[in-house]
């Protein structure tokens, strides 16, 4: 069950955002459900547990979206999910607001730890504009704390029954 | 319990990752990023979902495009149906233009061959032809219409005038009951009287032809101006049945050579006939 949950979440990201690709291609940079589900975990679950989902969601997506060298974004999203893990633990991360500008700031925070990573490396990688990366983390905040909501209230209910 | 946020443990695990992560990045980088057989285990696992959410993409967008497209073929069903239905109007007029203009042609050219002034009337009310045997034309006393006028078509005699009006006249048919028109054999030059039924319209009777006369069917029947109204010459119809009858006549029918059905315009012809003295005399 302790794989099961995120081993899901991760396949309904890689849906999701295949999805975005197909029916809205010129859009679906906005939305990065990988790092929602990275952060997610993170909040609730913890640094370690957020850093171990974070690498694999990475993978999937550097695999999935034909990254020619791999790791970059795992590495990045095992930094992020660290970072969050420690933040919320340690400030209680709970209300909607608090979580959007986790989800915000972590959005920035990642494209730029990809950015550094690549440069370290001298490699090549599309990189979005500071526009588009703050419509990105402005996308990601509102929808992610409305799944997480929706997530909670799923979950509550499993537990009153 | 609970490992303190950011413990040992979770420390050295990110430590792991990000020296494990870089060896394997610039390990890649060296290689030239060929695809790893971890790349290809990765991909091979996540290929099926992938695949499945591509066919159901594709499959709504077709089936969306589809209706879409089915909506605009009717769309455009109803178009055509609507411009083809305009066009078929368009071309019955057209049709009808060019066979008025046929008539009127044909009309015009029998004017110019008869030694008579003609005046060309237009049928405004038929009162139920074929049914009816006076006809309503658009040309009265003020057009120089009078009472008696015969009136003509392309294809042979028609009738004639029987009441006026300013811009209107009646037209009693050679079919009426009433009417009787002096006739004659073009062929034999044998004389009778044609009148009109109630009957057989597409056959009328000759009366008063001699049996010893020289009737076969076909024989040209034309006006014999006798009569006083209808100018000699002018064709009537065909004789379309002769037998013996009794006594001293024959019994000749004639088939009408104008079509009373398909009347549409006719020419109203001045005739000058001949002061009676003959008549005067006699009184």
């Amino acid at each position: 069950m302790k794989v099961a949950f995120p081993a899901f979440a991760i396949l309904v990201a890689l849906l999701i955002q295949d999805g975005l690709t197909l029916v809205l291609p010129a859009h679906a940079r906005f939305l990065d459900p990988f790092l929602l589900i990275t952060i997610h975990f993170a909040l609730t679950r913890g640094e370690t547990t957020g850093m171990l989902i974070g690498i694999a969601a990475g993978w999937v997506q550097d695999v999935s979206f034909g990254a020619r060298i791999l790791g970059l974004i795992a590495l990045s999203r095992a930094i992020i999910a660290y970072g969050v893990g420690v933040l919320a633990h340690r400030l209680l991360i709970t209300g909607a607001l608090g979580r959007a500008i986790v989800v915000f700031l972590a959005t920035l925070l990642d494209a730029w730890i990809y950015e550094r990573l690549a440069g370290m490396f001298d490699l090549r990688i599309n990189v979005l504009s500071f526009t588009d990366t703050l419509i990105r983390g402005l996308v990601n905040a509102l929808v992610g704390v409305t799944a997480y909501q929706l997530i909670e209230r799923l979950a509550q209910r499993r537990v009153r029954r | 319990m609970t490992p303190p946020s950011g413990s040992v443990r979770s420390r050295i695990l990110l430590g792991a990752v990000i020296v494990s992560h870089l060896l394997l990045i610039s390990g890649q980088v060296e290689s030239g990023g060929e695809r790893s057989v971890l790349t290809s285990i990765v991909f091979g696992a996540i290929a099926p979902p992938r695949r499945a959410v591509s066919a159901v993409y594709n499959g709504t967008r077709n089936a969306f495009l589809d209706y879409i497209d089915l909506r605009d073929v009717r769309n455009e069903n109803v178009r055509l149906t609507a411009r083809l239905r305009l066009l078929e109007a368009e071309m019955n007029a057209r049709r009808r233009q060019i066979q008025e203009a046929e008539r009127l042609r044909i009309l015009l050219d029998l004017s110019k061959r008869l030694p008579f002034k003609t005046i060309a009337a237009e049928l405004v009310s038929a009162e139920g032809i074929p049914w009816s045997s006076v006809v309503t034309v658009n040309r009265g006393g003020r057009q120089g219409v009078s009472l008696n006028m015969p009136a003509i078509c392309q294809s042979g005699v028609v009738g004639r005038v029987i009441e006026i009006g300013p811009h209107a006249a009646k037209v009693q048919l050679i079919i009426d009951r009433d009417s009787g028109i002096g006739v004659l054999v073009e062929r034999s030059r044998a004389t009778g009287v044609l009148e009109g039924t109630t009957a057989n319209r597409t056959e009328l009777p000759m009366r008063f032809v001699p049996s010893i006369a020289d009737v076969v069917v076909g024989d040209a029947i034309v006006s014999s101006g006798l009569d006083q109204i209808y100018p000699k010459g002018l064709l009537v119809g065909h004789v379309s049945r002769v037998s013996r009858g009794d006594g001293l006549l024959k019994e000749v029918f004639v088939a009408p050579a104008t079509r009373f059905d398909q009347l549409e315009e006719v020419l109203l012809l001045h005739v000058q006939r001949p002061a009676l003295d003959v008549v005067d005399s006699v009184r």
